[in-house]
């Protein structure tokens, strides 16, 4: 009899628990069938370089196909190096992908090159490559629907991937809207994921694919000066993710960042934010603007006439409303992305003696300097160190002038090579070899060559090191 | 029978602790005995209060070193690291009597300072201790190192001479920041050296002071530094004649020739190599480039093939009268060319302090070396030492480093113009306080928001 009512009891929870009122219900079956045509597991090898410290590393990762000739996105931020925070004084991380190997949901296998990574989205491109006779063929990729209207709390759900000794490799896991945010950009902010998960698809209740996994970005903590200090902030903890303007992924689908190739504009200031305090303190009746603190002799913002201590109020007609450090990225990273060749209209308050001049100033973009990174580089085998051409961040945080300075900066050094045991570290810069005068990769790479015919016991090199050069010896062993 | 066996060992153990204490003393006993008994009494345990400006405030901090009184009125040698930015000094004598004591001077660059000790109220017997020479220090050499390792007063340790010119390659800092070391190379020792031996004196088997100890190798066993008394001497006469040490500067940074004689083609022993001339320093004016090799100066051959010989040439340069037209015969690719440098002084190496206590931050004077050194175009403003983690700079990314150019969009020349534009706005309580700043060749403005009430109310808390 009690085992009857057991029973019974059981059978009503069972009919209650599988009833249909379940908070969320993703068609997964529709879903998966979509997501196994593009999703791709990506393993990719890359060598990591640090001074004189060289290994490799192996990386993987979920990615999606998304075009039809084979071009795939992923989460490029675990090999992404272009920091400059790390980019002075030779303390660089190189990070090089060497190797990447695309498995198919059908589990095709594909080789692919690496392409470059967005600085902004921090999403890596890389493309399949197929060989000569299978050029035509044509692989399904994802098709991301523009949605508008987002509500917090509605539920959104991504693929991740699985550690490799677990099958199936793909899991499914759910977050929710929770924020809609303005600024520093349009921004729908999600909880729930993480950032393992950066660069998947997300999918809403209805099934259908309506963004790209991103990090709301903050340009402002790879600038130089960002001040992080004292107290963590909730970034620290947890990355803000969520789905970032559609139409940008699509333009960078569509032109994919090359590396070193530079199409960022550049106008050529150090600009700081107008506070709402400042402007109080200057008697200007503005909400925001941007402060030129210098020009950049013979930059776009230079041959347009700006000058030191203007204040930049409009772009293009719109209101610069940059009230405070923490939302300069917008400003900068509104030049950046316009092209360069780009004519931009400003509107500029100039000061003077008390009263306030309103301007107006077109400057024409060029193409933003190299970063560090980003600069042409050689490897000498014979004295194994890597070296780069000088670039303008190079002059700017040394105080060196452009003009009259030149040589060429030793990015990386193998321990125990001849210039590593000579007396070289990373970051000096090479001024002349032998006597001879060295301002760019090619003349280096010309002077060690025909050191290389000649094989002298000693070459002489000339070398700045904070602030003070110096000449080092290095003995060579042909 | 045993017990008698016994009491036999025990008295042969009395009789020869007899002999060590009585009359026999072997030599090398002897002879630290005296040599302790000549400098002991001259031992001064130091203990002042110094001040630090890097915190973005005024700490007061109380350090403990060592000295040696050198002359009858009073006048202790010790380290500049030890006493030379003390506040109030508290000497303790050989006597184990108490004293103050006040700063005469002191000189970054060699790491001495010199005290002088208030006898108005003590009753006892000063004692003197005697310079020696440290030009005929020889290696393996007994020496006696004398001080108060980790406060541990009138302490002596004994060891030999392990070198008599060490020389450190690259830049030896004091704690203060301070370049040091630049005209001497140092005694080395391993009579052990421990922090609070600083300032105490090396001392040779004749009880003569050979060398002021000033550093120890930290993870090591018993590699102490002394800085050569010879050195002490010369910087000691002019600290007492002149408050400081006058030297002339002519701006270079000079290499060891060792290696490079073959690629400049010179003879062994002939030449300095000039590796580096500072920015707008007498030496660029007159026109001396990185790769000169200096032959003569004012005649007298110059040479440096090792690095030891480089403090010694850096000193010649330095012992020229300031304003000196020293002449110079340079070697430059196959010419010899002469080349006339015009020296100017020195000066301090690091400026002034202040605490700017309602602005949240401190600043220091700049002087050209420091000028020279952070690649500065000149010494306008004033250099921010260090901020308070809570305060106006702080609220502002004010950062130790950065340089003030202007205050309420007005020049500010120098520390004095700083000093009293500060004290004028804070009389006035100017709550907003523009400030032009400059750091890394970037200038930006900073707008300090002063809470004059905020202030003196915490004040009132804290009192």
């Amino acid at each position: 009899m009690i085992r009857l009512i057991n029973l019974l009891v059981l059978s009503i929870l069972m009919i209650v628990s599988s009833g249909p009122a379940r908070a969320y219900d993703f068609d997964y079956k529709s879903i998966d069938k979509d997501a196994s045509k593009y999703t791709v597991i990506i393993d990719i090898e890359v060598e990591v370089s640090f001074g004189t410290q060289s290994t490799e590393m192996k990386n993987r990762t979920l990615g999606t196909i998304v075009s039809a000739d084979g071009l795939i996105i992923f989460d490029g931020n675990p090999i992404n190096a272009d920091d400059p925070f790390s980019i002075m004084s030779g303390m660089q991380v190189n990070i090089e992908p060497k190797k990447i190997e695309v498995t198919l949901m059908n589990e095709q296998v594909f080789q692919a090159e690496f392409i470059g990574i967005d600085q902004f989205t921090k999403l890596g491109f890389c493309k399949i490559i197929l060989e000569d006779d299978a050029k035509t063929v044509k692989f399904d990729f994802l098709k991301l629907k523009k949605r508008d209207n987002y509500r917090v709390g509605e539920m959104l759900t991504v693929y991740m991937l699985l550690p490799n000794y677990v099958t199936p490799p793909l899991a499914v896991d759910v977050g929710m809207v929770s924020a809609i945010i303005d600024e520093p950009e349009e921004f729908i902010l999600t909880v729930g994921f993480n950032e393992l998960e950066a660069a998947s698809v997300i999918y809403d209740i209805l099934g259908d694919a309506v963004g790209i996994l991103t990090r709301l970005s903050n340009q402002g903590q790879s600038e130089f000066g960002s001040s992080h200090n004292g107290f963590g902030s909730i970034e620290d903890f947890m990355p803000l993710l969520g789905i970032g303007d559609i139409n940008k992924i699509q333009k960078l689908i569509k032109d994919p960042p090359k590396k070193g190739e530079i199409t960022r504009g550049w106008l050529g200031i150090h600009l700081q934010a107008l506070t709402t305090d400042m402007a109080e303190f200057w008697n200007l009746n503005l909400a925001g603007g941007i402060i030129v603190n210098d020009v950049v002799d013979n930059s776009p913002a230079d041959k347009a006439g700006m000058e030191t201590g203007d204040i930049i109020v409009k772009l293009n007609g719109h209101q610069i409303e940059v009230d405070s450090e923490e939302t300069l990225p917008i400003f900068r990273r509104k030049i950046l992305e316009f092209a360069a060749d780009t004519d931009v209209k400003f509107e500029i308050f100039r000061r003077q003696n008390g009263n306030v001049d309103t301007l107006e100033i077109i400057a024409t973009l060029v193409k933003a300097p190299l970063s560090p990174g980003e600069a042409p580089d050689f490897k000498d085998n014979n004295f194994e160190m890597k070296i780069r051409d000088m670039v303008f961040a190079d002059y700017t945080f040394y105080n060196l002038d452009q003009e009259k300075f030149k040589g060429v900066v030793v990015k990386e050094l193998e321990n125990g090579g001849w210039a590593s045991v000579g007396g070289i570290y990373p970051g000096d810069i090479i001024q002349s070899i032998d006597g001879n005068k060295v301002t760019n990769i090619e003349e280096t790479k010309n002077s060690l060559d025909a050191i290389a015919e000649t094989k002298p016991e000693e070459v002489i090199f000339f070398v700045w090191r904070n602030n003070k050069t110096l000449f080092v010896n290095i003995k060579t062993d042909w | 029978m045993r017990k008698a066996l016994l009491v036999l060992f025990v008295l042969t153990l009395v009789f020869n602790s007899t002999i060590i204490l009585g009359n026999d003393v072997p030599p090398l006993q002897k002879e630290i005995f005296e040599a302790r008994n000549k400098v002991m009494p001259a031992l001064v345990h130091i203990q002042p209060v110094v001040t630090d400006f890097r915190t973005g405030k005024m700490v007061k901090q109380s350090v403990v070193g060592s000295g040696v009184i050198f002359h009858a009125d009073g006048y202790v040698v010790t380290n500049y690291h030890v006493a030379g930015k003390a506040d109030r000094i508290i000497c303790t004598l050989g006597d184990k009597e108490q004293v103050k004591a006040e700063l005469v001077g002191g000189d970054p660059s060699t790491d001495v300072a010199i005290i002088k000790l208030d006898l108005s109220e003590y009753n006892g017997k000063l004692n003197v201790a005697e310079f020696g020479n440290s030009d005929v220090l020889q290696v393996g050499q007994y020496v006696l190192a004398m001080g108060s390792p980790l406060a541990l007063s009138r302490s002596v340790s004994c060891g030999v001479i392990s070198t008599t010119d060490r020389y450190f390659p690259g830049e030896t800092r004091l704690p203060s920041g301070e370049r040091t070391g630049i005209y001497n190379n140092w005694i080395q020792t391993d009579a052990a050296i421990n922090p609070g031996n600083s300032g105490g004196p090396l001392v040779d088997l004749d009880g003569k002071v050979i060398g002021i100890n000033s550093r120890a190798t930290m993870f090591a066993n018993n590699i102490g530094f002394a800085i050569p008394v010879n050195i002490v001497k010369e910087v000691v006469d002019q600290i007492l004649a002149n408050g400081k040490v006058l030297r002339s500067w002519i701006g270079v940074r000079c290499q060891a020739l060792q290696d490079l004689e073959g690629w400049f083609g010179t003879d062994r022993d002939q030449g300095v190599l000039v590796a580096s001339v500072a920015t707008r320093s007498p030496a660029e004016i007159a026109g001396l480039e990185a790769g000169d090799i200096i032959l003569e100066i004012n005649n007298i051959p110059v040479s440096a093939r090792f690095e030891e010989q480089l403090p010694n040439f850096y000193k010649k340069i330095a012992d020229y009268p300031i304003g000196s037209d020293i002449q110079m015969v340079v070697q430059r690719g196959v010419e010899n060319i002469s080349i006339n440098v015009l020296t100017h002084e020195l000066g301090e190496i690091m400026g002034e302090d202040l605490e700017c206590k309602d602005w949240g931050f401190t600043v220091k004077a700049i002087t050209t070396q420091m000028a020279v050194e952070n690649q500065l175009d000149d010494t306008l403003g004033v250099f921010v030492a260090g901020v308070k983690r809570v305060g106006s700079g702080a609220e502002e990314n004010l950062g130790g480093g950065d340089i003030i150019r202007e205050i309420n969009e007005m020049v500010i020349n120098n520390f004095q113009e700083f000093y009293n534009k500060y004290i004028e706005l804070t009389d006035s309580e100017a709550d907003r306080v523009l400030l032009t700043i400059e750091s890394s060749g970037n200038t930006r403005y900073v707008l300090l928001k002063v809470d004059f009430d905020k202030i003196s109310e915490s004040e009132v808390n804290n009192d």
